[in-house]
């Protein structure tokens, strides 16, 4: 099959820098399309010059061999170019079926009312073709993440896409959840559609894709079939060197218990969970979407979006008691949220602002005035110790890159000196280079002596940075596992709910 | 877009247009009004004209402080009117009773006890601060009604108007209470832990419960400054005019917000300042000044209000747009 959508020496700036200088890239129809490349490489900028949310500065866009202009993302759609973006954009308090035909609603003949029963018995032939068991009468925010996903795409099929662009749509999926969406983008594959297959995630762009685009600084590195390359080759083409990961500590945990709870119940959500962490332990916490996991870290953090209803702390051996966060981070925990923009970050503060939000009324100096010249010299500090690329301390954190924002986030936690530290998901989202950068700062921090609690879906990090798993199935413990046996297959088997 | 790690400094045009900079911008606009009624309204350039202004809107200043802040943390306090009248007349009742000082004391306390209340409602029953304080609005509008059983107070002894009604060196001494509020509300807001976290809260509730700041704590504390400076400004405006009806400082919530608004101040919380708010008082008063001077009907002073917020709230999204499109 031909080329659906050609781009040629396609050039865009902003500010003067480059982002993307004369990038060539191809769409086939029925054939799946990796782009990769880390953040700032350019692979938004170009998803999103073919979707018609912004024009090229230069370069040539064919479709089906006519040259094309996009004025907006209606030209693209008219043109059966769909995007799907990382965030939903479902209703969520609306029904399946009628999100499917939002925008699109069948009505009874010359009446503007809308014909309910020919959406749903059109939209349930639309899931079936797909193979998918969701009823369409069932709310959007009662399903499961990856069902969700699915919808979203089933919606955008609906409208006859011959091409769908897919930024990261499998960042908010757990491994499980991902076997399950890959295959389905084979199969719209196998329809005739074209996809684009943007990810973070090289091991599934290896599983899903054809061909494989590497993006460096705005221009195309590599472009292949993927018989033809590999995932270390692939790294270093994103990052222009390799890389050697050499994450995993010798160092031995201590025997005293730094941080534990037990008989921890968490209404409807987690039953009788007992952990403890000792200094200088990694100590991994994993599970399927829905089984826990966010909810345990919130808990341990005191956060008042879970309700705690028994469970006995113990810092250093001693019992506290954690009535709220704050009262978390006075006892010196520290909790690094998955969701860095809508939870973790104040985007117009400052770095500096950000780094010393948990413990702003330390930074008081005179009068109970904010010490500017400590605040500063304390940002100045994690930037150089973490290697947090910003102009300086005083730049809106929101203009910082993906990796670099999650840095900061860790660096506001580091800078309270906790006792205690909570990671939930902390390298999701940012490109190769920064996370094994921040993989290897958690490890450092274990060593010196912290009890560090990882909550991660990525089997990758457990393998290298714990030294004991945790597998959580329905808000129960299921597995423990030590050093010698966290492996891919033992975790996956406990947290499908085998033992 | 994807954003690399840097970010240039501003220059030229994009210095006015990013969002940022609200104060320049307003300020640039109420200058550009100041001169054309200097220009056009010869009767406006005069200093008694303007001793007058400005001693009108010292309440109106007060209580938009109080709700400036309260705005930065995303929530609303729509009672504020009715709280500066029933401070007002329970004032007026209790001052012959009582003494000036302590009437003025539970004048105060009226005003904190219904910020500490909307806190509550707010935080603990999670109620939208809109709807607890137009209930509370209500209620206290007509505790006004039933103290002052409906009709003017006018006893008030001389000594307690001296404040609203006397000068120092020619400047009114209710400036002084301006001053004092806004020099304190901005070295809060701008120079204190406090202040920090009020824009935190404001910004990103979720993210700064997450970071341990007692966001629940912060409202409550937000919404006892506004009590307390609405009930400052029931006294003064008791000061000034030397008696008081129950009708007094009707409407005055949506003044002071339309005033917070023209500022820049964001609705959404989080951005925004208590300097730009004096320029949208300012601005609104100068408009009613305006109209009054040229003898134009006074029925047309909403209207001219009204669209004046329309067209500054049209400018600053005309402007967000420009700025993101700029990034």
């Amino acid at each position: 099959m031909g080329a659906y959508i050609s781009c040629s020496k396609i050039s865009k700036s902003f500010k003067g820098v480059n982002a993307l200088s004369s990038v060539d890239f191809e769409v086939m129809s029925g054939s799946v399309h990796g782009l990769i490349g880390e953040n700032g490489a350019g692979k938004s900028t170009l998803m999103k010059i073919i979707a018609g949310v912004m024009p090229s500065d230069a370069g040539q866009i064919l479709v089906e061999g006519k040259p094309v202009r996009f004025a907006g993302t209606r030209d693209a759609i008219s043109r059966s170019i769909v995007t799907i973006y990382q965030d939903s954009d479902l209703i969520p308090t609306l029904t399946v079926a009628e999100n499917v035909y939002l925008n699109q609603e069948h009505v009874h003949g010359a009446l503007p009312f809308i014909n309910r029963k020919r959406q749903l018995s059109e939209t349930r032939a639309l899931l079936e073709r797909f193979g998918l068991d969701i009823d369409p009468m069932a709310l959007v925010h009662e399903l499961p993440t990856d069902v969700q996903k699915m919808v979203q795409i089933v919606k955008a099929v609906s409208k006859d896409a011959r091409v769908l662009l897919m930024d990261e749509p499998t960042s908010s999926l757990t491994a499980s959840e991902v076997d399950f969406l890959l295959p389905f983008i084979r199969s719209l594959a196998a329809r005739g559609v074209g996809v684009v297959f943007i990810s973070h995630y090289l091991s599934e762009v290896f599983r899903v894709c054809d061909h494989i685009t590497i993006l460096r600084e705005g221009s195309v590195v590599t472009s292949v079939a993927k018989e033809k390359t590999d995932m270390g080759e692939a790294i270093r083409a994103m990052i222009g060197h390799g890389i050697q990961e050499e994450v995993a500590s010798n160092r031995i945990p201590g025997e005293r218990e730094l941080f534990a709870v037990s008989g921890l119940c968490v209404r409807r959500r987690l039953t009788e969970i007992s952990i403890a962490v000792h200094e200088g332990e990694v100590l991994g916490i994993t599970g399927l979407m829905g089984s826990g996991t966010s909810e345990l870290a919130k808990a341990l953090f005191g956060s008042e979006d879970v309700i705690v209803e028994s469970g006995d702390f113990r810092l250093g051996g001693e019992p506290i008691a954690i009535t709220g966060t704050a009262s978390a981070v006075r006892h010196g925990i520290a909790f690094v949220p998955n969701d860095r923009k809508t939870e973790g970050l104040f985007g117009r503060f400052s770095v500096a602002d950000n780094i010393c939000m948990p413990a702003i009324d330390h930074y008081a100096g005179m009068a109970g005035l904010l010490d500017r010249a400590r605040m500063g010299a304390t940002g100045r500090k994690y930037i150089d110790a973490l290697a947090i690329k910003t102009p300086g301390p005083d730049v809106p954190v929101e203009n910082l890159s993906g990796g670099n924002q999650q840095k900061v986030l860790l660096a506001k936690w580091l800078a309270i000196e906790p006792r205690v530290l909570i990671l939930d998901e902390p390298t999701v989202g940012i490109d190769v280079g920064t996370k094994f950068e921040i993989r290897k700062l958690i490890r450092g921090i274990a060593d010196r002596g912290m009890a560090v609690v990882l909550f991660t879906s990525e089997i990758e990090e457990l393998e290298k940075l714990c030294n004991r798993v945790l597998v959580l199935f329905r808000g129960r413990i299921v597995r423990s596992l030590s050093a010698g046996e966290i492996t891919k297959e033992e975790i996956l088997k406990a947290s499908m709910g085998g033992v | 877009m994807e954003k690399t790690g840097g970010s240039r400094p501003p220059s030229g045009l994009r210095f006015f247009l990013k969002g940022s900079y609200g104060l320049v911008q307003t300020f640039s606009v109420f200058l550009l009004m100041f001169a054309a009624m200097a220009i056009f309204l010869p009767s406006f350039m005069t200093a008694l004209n303007l001793i007058n202004v400005l001693k009108q809107l010292a309440v109106n200043l007060i209580v938009a402080a109080g709700m400036t802040i309260v705005i930065l943390t995303g929530e609303f306090d729509i009672s504020v009117g009715s709280v500066v009248c029933l401070t007002a007349v329970v004032v007026a009742r209790l001052i012959n009773v009582v003494g000036t000082i302590p009437a003025v004391i539970i004048g105060l306390c009226i005003g904190l006890a219904f910020g500490w209340l909307h806190g509550i409602i707010v935080t603990k029953g999670k109620i939208p601060s809109f709807i607890t304080t137009l209930g509370t609005s209500m209620i206290a509008r007509s505790l006004a009604f039933v103290v002052s059983d409906g009709k003017v107070i006018a006893d008030i002894p001389d000594n307690f108007k001296v404040v609203g009604q006397q000068a120092l060196f020619g400047v009114p001494y209710t400036l002084f209470f301006v001053i004092a509020v806004y020099v304190v509300g901005h070295v809060m807001l701008a120079y204190t832990p406090f202040g920090k976290k009020i824009y935190a809260v404001g910004t990103n509730r979720q993210a700064a419960m997450l970071s341990g700041i007692r966001a629940d704590r912060v409202k409550i504390i937000v919404f006892c400054i506004v009590g307390f400076l609405s009930a400052l400004g029931g006294i003064l405006i008791l000061s000034r005019m030397g008696a008081i009806q129950p009708y007094t400082a009707r409407g005055l919530e949506f003044d002071v917000i339309a005033a917070v608004v023209i500022g820049g101040t964001s609705l959404s919380g989080g951005q925004g300042s208590i300097l730009q708010t004096i320029i949208g008082i300012f601005i609104i008063g100068m408009i009613r000044n305006a109209l009054n001077l040229s003898q134009i009907n006074i029925f047309w002073q909403d209207f001219a209000t009204g669209s004046i917020i329309i067209v500054a709230v049209l400018l600053d999204a005309f402007r967000k747009r420009v700025s993101r499109r700029m990034e």
